[in-house]
């Protein structure tokens, strides 16, 4: 055998050692996506046939086994409503004086921020208890869609603050010397340029908090109960999808059915939440000219 | 020679907000008696007088004991080395300074004799008043015709009409009409560099400034470009009072009036020789500027 052919064999084996690890480095994608395929595909199943109009607007009756979930999605739309309708400003408001108007490393910011790091890491049901003490019982709103919502907003407040900071920040200092030039006040500055192009991280924060509080069921047990009537108004006690589901699976025998209809309806909301995002970033490129990825 | 016009200032005391400069007051100083070079320009007073100027950053100094008046009508070249405070001098003359973290200003920068370093100055007036581009165009990124309205709607402009004859009326100012009239609705950040640079100086001229502070405003630029540029400061003179910050000697010389020359020894920037383009150029009276202006130093 010739000296030149040794690279060249060392050369092979090292293919043949990449030929043996590649597929299983790509098994583990796969395996993570045919779970999710699987849960998806067995949430489709069981629930495609429960999916239709009767189901979706009439009430639920015999505990929920027959009937529908229509008091229910109303009970939901009012409490995320009322959540977003509270966090969302309030958010805004808070990164804005973050990011903008108090100074980088002061104290009060490195303050603000552990705060918030550690109200984001505290678990629902802690929200719940605080919902339960603070809105139903000292503000007196008792167990309703008032007081599950405003406990939803107190729970998704780190979220959206901590991703509309960061979009803010992302921005260049450029826009703001380009704005200040021109002479636009401060205020003027970032609620003309600064907003706007936060805008998609503002809305991937805000549909990430709407996936957290669409989901929630322990800070809401405490808060806005869990009546499956019609809501007549925002004092009244609401059942959301997920304690829907919740209440069907471990509650009612024989309720596995609609909880599969409940909960593909909450997969198929997410599912277009997540499709509206992509549009709306879609129609923001092409009206700034600007890229934007959803992970920076 | 500079400290005579301080003599007078006094009568001068002017607030910025009476600055406001009609069409027709800058139109005037287009005639001969002002635009006609340096010599001409000597007799008005200074736009600008700067004295015992002083910046630092930190603590470190960025320019020290700066003294200068900008003339009326012409176009000041700020020339030197790169880190000698060229940029942090523009910034003081509108004070876009107050925007940068750690900056300090000591001294005084006059405008009209109105020191817009004193408290109760009106930024915004001021930095309508004194239009300033950069080296990067930095467009808005939103449509063409949302850059340019932006302003003027911000300065309290909203009149429909009014707003898209001043839109057309910077936007041939810059040369830029024909090229965008039919994608003004399209974003800023899809023209050429060169464009969106123009467009950025179309966006400062909407507010009608008195003057224009640009901070290496071709050195992003192609030499087609760059030359587009040159010629539209060129026109400038006698219509806005200009200051251009410029590491290309030439053209320090093809646009200038005046030149001033920034050196920074390592305790903040000074001004080693300033005067008409002439004489810095072709008759420094300072060693080291005839070696700087003849390329034997950077
Ligand atoms: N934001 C800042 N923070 C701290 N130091 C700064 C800052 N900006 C500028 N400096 C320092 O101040 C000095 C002058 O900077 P400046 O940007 O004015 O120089 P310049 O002449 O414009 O240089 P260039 O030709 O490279 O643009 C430099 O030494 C620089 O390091
Ligand atoms: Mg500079």
């Amino acid at each position: 055998m010739s000296e030149a052919s040794q690279p060249l064999l060392a050369h092979r084996s090292a293919l043949r050692r990449v030929d043996w690890s590649a597929p299983a480095v790509c098994a583990i994608p796969v395996a993570v996506v045919a779970v999710m395929a699987w849960m998806l595909g067995e949430i489709a199943w069981l629930g495609a046939d429960k999916l239709s109009w009767t189901f979706l607007t009439e009430a639920p009756r015999n505990a929920g086994r027959e009937g529908g979930i229509g008091p229910i999605i109303a009970s939901t739309g009012l409490i995320v409503g009322i959540c977003l309708a509270t966090a969302l400003p309030l958010a805004v408001a808070t990164s804005v004086l973050i990011a903008e108007y108090l100074p980088a490393h002061s104290r009060t910011v490195r303050v603000m921020r552990t705060l918030l790091d550690v109200l984001a890491a505290v678990p629902s049901i802690v929200f719940g208890v605080f919902g339960y003490a603070f809105f139903a019982l000292a503000l007196g709103f008792g167990f309703s869609i008032l007081s599950g919502g405003l406990t939803l907003a107190t729970m998704i407040l780190p979220i959206l603050i901590g991703s509309i900071e960061q979009s803010l920040r992302a921005v260049p200092l450029d826009m703001r010397i380009a704005g200040a030039g021109l002479g636009m006040t401060r205020p003027a500055v970032i609620a003309r340029v600064l907003l706007p192009l936060a805008s998609p991280g503002i809305l991937a924060g805000t549909l990430l908090g709407l996936g957290r509080a669409l989901a929630e069921t322990a800070a809401l047990v405490f808060t806005s109960g869990y009546v499956a009537r019609m809501p007549e108004s925002l004092l009244d006690s609401g059942r959301t999808l997920s304690i829907h589901v919740f209440d069907l699976s471990m509650n009612v025998p024989g309720g596995s059915g609609p909880a599969a209809g409940t909960t593909l309806l909450l997969v198929l909301l997410l599912l277009v939440l997540n499709g509206a995002l992509l549009w709306l970033i879609a129609i923001w490129r092409r009206r700034t000219g600007m890229s934007f990825t959803l992970t920076p | 020679m500079a400290d005579s016009h301080l003599a007078s200032a006094d009568r001068h005391e002017l607030h910025l907000d009476a600055l406001d400069r009609h069409p027709d007051v800058a139109d005037a100083a287009t005639s001969p008696a002002n635009g006609n070079g340096p010599a001409a320009q000597r007799q008005g007073e200074p736009v600008w007088q700067v004295r015992d100027l002083n910046v630092t950053y930190a603590g470190m100094a960025a320019l020290s004991g700066i003294d200068m008046d900008i003339h009326d009508g012409g176009v000041t070249a700020i020339i030197g080395p790169s880190g000698c405070g060229k940029s942090t001098f523009l910034f003081c003359l509108n004070r876009l300074s107050d925007l940068i973290p750690g900056c300090r200003v000591d001294g005084r920068v006059m405008l009209h004799s109105h020191d817009i370093f004193s408290p109760g100055t009106d930024l915004t007036a001021l930095r309508r008043h004194v239009g300033i581009i950069f080296q990067k165009p930095n467009p808005f990124p939103t449509t063409i015709w949302r850059n340019l309205e932006m302003p003027l709607k911000q300065s309290g402009i909203r009149d429909k009409a009014e707003i898209a004859a001043r839109i057309e009326e910077c936007l041939t100012a810059v040369g830029l009409w024909n090229e965008v009239r039919d994608r003004l609705r399209r974003p800023a950040l899809g023209l050429s560099g060169g464009q969106q640079q123009r467009l950025c100086i179309a966006r400062a001229l909407t507010l009608r400034p008195e003057a224009l502070l640009m901070d290496e405003p071709c050195s992003a630029l192609d030499p087609i470009a760059t030359g587009v540029i040159e010629e539209l400061i060129g026109e400038f003179r006698g219509k806005y009072t200009t200051v251009v910050v410029t590491h290309n000697l030439g053209q320090a010389r093809r646009i200038g009036t005046d030149v001033a020359f920034f050196w920074n020894e390592g305790r903040g920037g000074r001004i080693i020789e300033r005067g008409p383009v002439e004489k810095v150029f072709d008759a420094p009276e300072d060693d080291l500027t005839r070696l700087y202006v003849e390329g034997r130093i950077a």
